[in-house]
């Protein structure tokens, strides 16, 4: 018998991974459709359409790419196997790209700053050889993890475009979003009609900014 | 002024949609009408996606409806066609029906 609620990571996926503009209407959209009887099976499809793999797929073969082209060329130091550099590089080249997303503003630097130092610094570098040696042999990969940490912003709309002063707090973003959703909570409860139109007006701002 | 000169065919759909639906045009009817009239099954999301581009054209505006449970608390998202997207779905017609004349091809199918 089917349930009478949409699989439970379906709908975290959707949360978590969707990056469609006005996401909280699409949920509430698909959990209405499922209520009336579409199958798990469209969910589903429906929920993967919204996630847009192909996007997610595409960053994973880029930094695949990468890491397959510098596993080939860095001998390094350090003798290791080309299959593990390659699914190293890939794992963490991949993993920074969503950390860049995940960690605030601040957290970003300090990372940043600690693998500037750590990578090209005599001072910060590792004087045991073992450890010398990796840091060179992936100095290349540790390069583009700080580029990714630092230049990488959330294109999970709201995006907008950033001040200096935004990049170094960090969750701008964030409060951004949580501002408009928060915004839509209030309008939809409004009963004031004048009330709403000045709030939607405020929102439509709000938005344009966030473009 | 649209960048390019003229919609998408995805676009001219859900601006279609929409102007069939009128007033209660949301994502769930929008997607519902383009699979009747199409046949084909569509994404939600590409819908919204589309919508969303289409708003920062100012092709459509959008406003918040009620949020209701059998939705999970979630709004209605109410989208409704511009002045300007009709212009552009009246330009987008001509232009395909001018590529349409005059192939004797197809002749029969215009009206």
């Amino acid at each position: 018998m089917r349930s009478s609620n949409p699989p439970a990571l379906a709908m975290w996926l959707l949360e978590h991974f969707c990056i469609v503009p006005g996401k909280d209407s699409l949920a509430g959209d698909l959990l209405e459709q499922f209520q009336q009887g579409r199958p798990t099976a469209w969910y589903w499809r429906q929920v993967m359409a919204a996630i847009q793999w192909r996007r997610h797929a595409a960053v994973f073969v880029f930094y695949a790419g990468i890491s397959w082209y510098y596993s080939r060329l860095a001998g390094g130091p350090v003798p290791m196997r080309r299959s593990l550099d390659f699914i190293v590089m890939t794992v963490v080249l991949w993993s920074s790209y969503y950390l860049a997303q995940l960690l605030p503003g601040i957290w970003r630097a300090i990372l940043v700053f600690l693998i500037i130092c750590w990578t090209y610094s005599p001072l910060f570098l590792p004087a045991q050889p073992f450890f010398h040696g990796l840091t060179m042999h992936y100095s290349m990969v540790l390069t583009l993890v700080w580029i990714n940490l630092a230049f990488y912003r959330r294109i999970d709309p709201p995006a907008y475009r950033m001040s200096l002063r935004e990049m170094w707090n960090g969750d701008s973003v964030k409060q951004r979003a949580r501002l408009i959703s928060r915004l839509e909570q209030t309008i939809s409860e409004e009963p004031d009609s004048q009330l709403r139109q000045a709030y939607e007006k405020a929102l439509k701002s709000l938005r344009a900014k966030s473009m | 002024m649209l960048k390019r000169g003229y919609l998408g065919d995805f676009e001219l759909m859900v601006l279609l949609a929409l102007m069939r639906l009128g007033e209660d045009a949301y994502g769930v009817p929008i997607a519902r009408e383009i699979e009747q009239q199409c046949g084909r099954e569509v994404a939600l999301g590409s819908v919204y996606a589309t919508l969303e581009r289409m708003e920062q054209k100012e092709l459509v505006s959008s406003s918040l409806g009620e949020p209701t449970s059998e939705r999970g608390g979630k709004a209605k998202r109410y989208f409704r066609i511009t002045n300007k997207g009709k212009r552009e779905v009246r330009k987008t017609r001509e232009a395909l029906i001018k590529m349409w004349r005059g192939l004797p091809e197809l002749e029969g199918d215009l009206t």
